[in-house]
């Protein structure tokens, strides 16, 4: 019996050990230099990282990047979970596996402070001669970017692909029932053909013969417009109750295009002198120390104003859904483009608030409408486009601004194993050169933040990716990059979360409305200026 | 002789036990003795942009007690903390020991209620969390419109006034699995003669209950209390599977907040954090001891 209980713990010691042996490094060629490159996915997916891997490994299969080995194998990490928040930090701080990331919401100061990257200035500076092109990645960039990623002239990490949160309208819908309008000045004149573009007027950009044509130029239009929806028996918007912070995010895009460029990098760098602020007359001059007095920009009230109607007008949307938290993004997608095909779902959707990548989220739901109701229903075959803001009146017709937001970076490992430091490198550089940030939004349809061409990529994106691509080449593009010192020693502060936040911890929006209807824009604004004043006490 | 393999008996089964616990003792070293005091040392820290180094301060305590206190700070997540806990003492352990002593003594249809009331435990959470959601967000509008033909918004809608009451009431709910489980188990072991005996002399089930089988039941209750006490700020109440983006503070606790900003990963942040949970064990370390002392001396010792 002793001997037998011997023998059975030397077998539970010997599994116990077997336990603590490493995972994932097992059966690799010791010939070969193995790149592990982590990526959020979520709504750029891996099929970018994919078709890296495949070119890199074939362009470099005879290069030797370290002693006594010959070729790259990239082995790309996908996981939302991992490589994104609290938990890329823990990675970032304990292990050298992953050297080159594409992630969001990563802090990038915070990040530098922690020694969580490393210097990428060289690799970013030299001229991608190797792959055939003059430019740096520096060169692509755009001045934003730059500033904000310039640290005492180093940088540490790249825009990956920043994106913002809209409106999507369906296009096939609003051509079928005619939601256009004749002029910018009316309310009341629908075109009679929602297909024949010359009954529409100019839109919001004032200028004819533009996409936004026959587009609600004005709050008062847009408005008509919903309720043109609801009398034709459809649904004027969807939106996710599990994640209001989609909505937040909207009214963010909202802000942005009332405000303009000048006026919303002020939120960013809050220094420069703000002209719309309420109460106060003619130029102020914002810098640092009073940067809280932001809140009382006119167009927030504005877009609050504009939050508010829409929530006041339960007719316009679906509570049981929109307020629901088991209403999830996927499915508030899924709903938006399957209400044309299954009544059972309800009223067909006109527009639906998401991010400017949610098509990639929705393949799966595309394929599935695709088996079940035909090739129509593929995301090749549909329209969908962003619907522009409108503005407070026809006077303000113009350009569009966006603001695109989310931190996205692409960096390497602060703890990069020297061996690894050149094909990271290069790895990166690769990445971004013209044929490859083509590739990326063909595969995606989304643009990235750099100069490029698409050229013939174009022709090869979906309806909405060509809205995308365009809106990139027409409208005032910025990010929301926090170059004020202050913002970067206090990030908490300071994120798409915080923008409207009225009290501490305080709840989306759109919540805020909903819970009490009585709750007017000015006293949010009133409130949102009070709370900012006593946060800047607190402030480092 | 005999002494000298007694020592070599005793000195080999030391190495061996020595082998056995040096790696689990490494392990609570390092993850656990090592990963708290990392957390206590964080707590003193703030970075200094001046110095670009961190400096020693007490400030993150002076701030995490003045958010606790303020008009819009952390005091309403404090409150749902203690009123969670309130709810699942009082409600949560009386119904668990009700239906544990109705599952005991085998009354109607007591397996089926055994394995309804196990079964959330058995779920896994975040598929339980979306039945529930999914239940009071469409089915019982759904039912109530049916009976009482208004229009209702979900018991779990955003925004609504139900929203925390139904996170109470699904937590006590899921509660019970394991705590059933245990006081059943628990009432299992008294004595067959002791409830026998009480049957010839004929005293009722509610006598029973109440002065036979609660007394004798009383240490596992005494551990669920005390370990109900140490729980009150690290319980996140399942928030995250209802609500992983909420803002809302009305419905959150001092468990889901910290974590929540924790998997910001906002690093500037872990000091404060850090200091909030050192607060917090400071406050429930003497509690929990002291419920426990008091609890040995109310709750009689039995053994059989």
């Amino acid at each position: 019996m002793r001997k037998l209980t011997r023998l059975l713990a030397m077998i539970f010691s010997v599994m116990l050990l077997c336990s603590m042996t490493s995972c994932g490094q097992g059966g690799q060629n010791t010939s070969v230099t193995y790149l592990y490159v982590g990526n959020y996915g979520g709504g750029y997916g891996d099929e970018f990282l994919k078709k890296l891997k495949e070119g890199f490994e074939e362009k470099y299969k005879n290069y030797s990047f370290e002693e006594g080995k010959t070729g790259v194998v990239v082995t790309p990490i996908t996981n939302k979970a991992t490589m994104s928040g609290g938990q890329l930090v823990s990675s970032l701080k304990s292990q050298q596996r992953e050297t080159v990331f594409f992630t969001i919401d990563a802090l990038y100061y915070d990040y530098i402070r922690d020694g969580l990257l490393y210097d990428i200035t060289d690799a970013i500076s030299e001229p991608l001669s190797e792959f055939g092109e003059e430019k740096s990645i520096l060169d692509k960039m755009d001045d934003d970017a730059k500033e904000y990623l310039s640290v005492d002239g180093k940088y540490y990490a790249i825009p990956f692909c920043n994106t913002f949160t809209g409106l999507v309208y369906d296009v096939d819908l609003f051509e079928e029932k005619g939601y256009y309008f004749t002029s910018t000045d009316s309310t009341t004149s629908f075109v009679m053909n929602g297909k024949d573009k010359t009954q529409r007027s100019a839109g919001p950009d004032g200028v004819s013969g533009t996409s936004d044509d026959g587009l609600p130029a004005t709050f008062e239009q847009f408005y008509a417009l919903c309720n043109r929806i609801v009398a034709k028996n459809d649904l004027p918007f969807v939106w996710t109750g599990e994640y209001l912070n989609y909505a937040d995010a909207f009214l963010f895009s909202v802000v942005s295009d009332i405000l303009g460029k000048d006026e919303m990098k002020l939120n960013f760098s809050f220094s420069g002198s703000s002209e719309t602020l309420t109460g106060e007359s003619g130029a102020y001059t914002i810098t640092e120390q009073n940067a809280y007095m932001l809140a009382k920009q006119s167009g927030k009230k504005d877009a609050l104003d504009f939050a508010r109607t829409i929530i006041n007008n339960t007719t316009w949307y679906d509570a049981t859904r929109s307020f629901s938290g088991s209403f999830s993004h996927t499915q508030a997608q899924e709903y938006f483009i399957g209400s044309k095909f299954d009544n059972s779902l309800g009223k067909r959707a006109a527009m639906l608030i998401e991010g400017s990548y949610w098509q990639n989220e929705a393949a799966g739901a595309f394929e599935e409408l695709v088996s079940a109701y035909g090739n129509d229903a593929s995301v090749e075959n549909r329209r969908f486009a962003t619907m522009p803001v409108p503005k407070e009146s026809e006077s303000e017709l113009g350009k569009r601004t966006i603001t695109t937001m989310g931190n996205t970076f692409c960096f390497m490992n602060g703890k990069c194993p020297d061996n690894l430091v050149e094909v990271s490198k290069k790895f990166i550089q690769y990445a971004h050169t013209d044929a490859k940030l083509k590739e990326f939004t063909e595969i995606t349809n989304l643009p990235r933040q750099y100069d490029y061409d698409l050229g013939d990529s174009y022709d090869k994106l979906t309806y909405f990716g060509k809205d995308l691509w365009n809106l990139k080449q027409s409208a005032d593009i910025i990010s929301d990059y926090r170059t004020a010192s202050i913002a970067q020693r206090n990030p908490a502060s300071f994120t798409i979360s915080t923008f409207w936040a009225n009290r501490s911890g305080s709840d989306w929006v759109f919540s805020q409305f909903n819970k009490n209807k009585s709750y007017t824009a000015e006293e949010y604004v009133s409130d949102m200026y009070n709370y900012n004043e006593r946060l800047w006490k607190t402030l480092n | 002789m005999k002494t000298n393999k007694k020592q070599i008996g005793r000195k080999k089964a030391l190495i061996f036990y020595a082998a056995w616990m040096i790696i689990p003792m490494l392990h609570f070293a390092i993850f656990y003795i090592g990963v708290n005091f990392n957390s206590i040392i964080l707590a003193f820290k703030k970075y200094d942009y001046a110095q670009n180094a961190y400096t020693f301060t007490f400030e993150n305590f002076t701030k995490f007690f003045s958010d606790l206190f303020s008009a819009d700070g952390l005091g309403i997540v404090l409150k749902n903390s203690f009123v969670l806990y309130l709810w699942g003492l009082v409600i949560g352990v009386s119904l668990a020991v009700l239906f544990s002593f109705y599952i005991y003594k085998k009354f109607a249809g007591s397996g089926f209620f055994k394995v309804i009331l196990f079964l959330p435990s058995i779920i896994p959470s975040i598929a339980m969390a979306l039945i529930f959601l999914v239940f009071s967000d469409i089915a019982v509008p759904k039912a109530l419109n049916i009976i009482t033909g208004k229009t209702y918004t979900g018991l779990m809608a955003v925004g609504s006034n139900t929203v925390f009451p139904a996170i109470i009431f699904y937590n006590v709910w899921i509660s019970f699995g394991i705590s059933v489980l245990m006081y059943s188990s628990a009432m299992s072991r008294i004595p067959e003669e002791i409830v026998e005996y009480s049957r010839i002399e004929g005293v009722s089930y509610a006598r029973e209950f109440f002065s036979i089988t609660i007394p004798l039941i009383g240490s596992t209750l005494e551990t669920f209390i005390v370990v109900g006490i140490a729980g009150i700020f690290t319980n996140q109440a399942n928030i995250l599977a209802f609500f992983p983006t909420t803002n809302d503070r009305t419905i959150q606790t001092i468990g889901f907040y910290l974590f929540s900003q924790v998997a910001r990963g906002m690093t500037s942040l872990y000091p404060y954090l850090a200091a909030g949970g050192l607060i917090f064990t400071i406050i429930t370390f003497p509690i929990t001891f002291g419920v426990k002392q008091l609890l040995s001396k109310v709750v009689p010792e039995v053994e059989f």
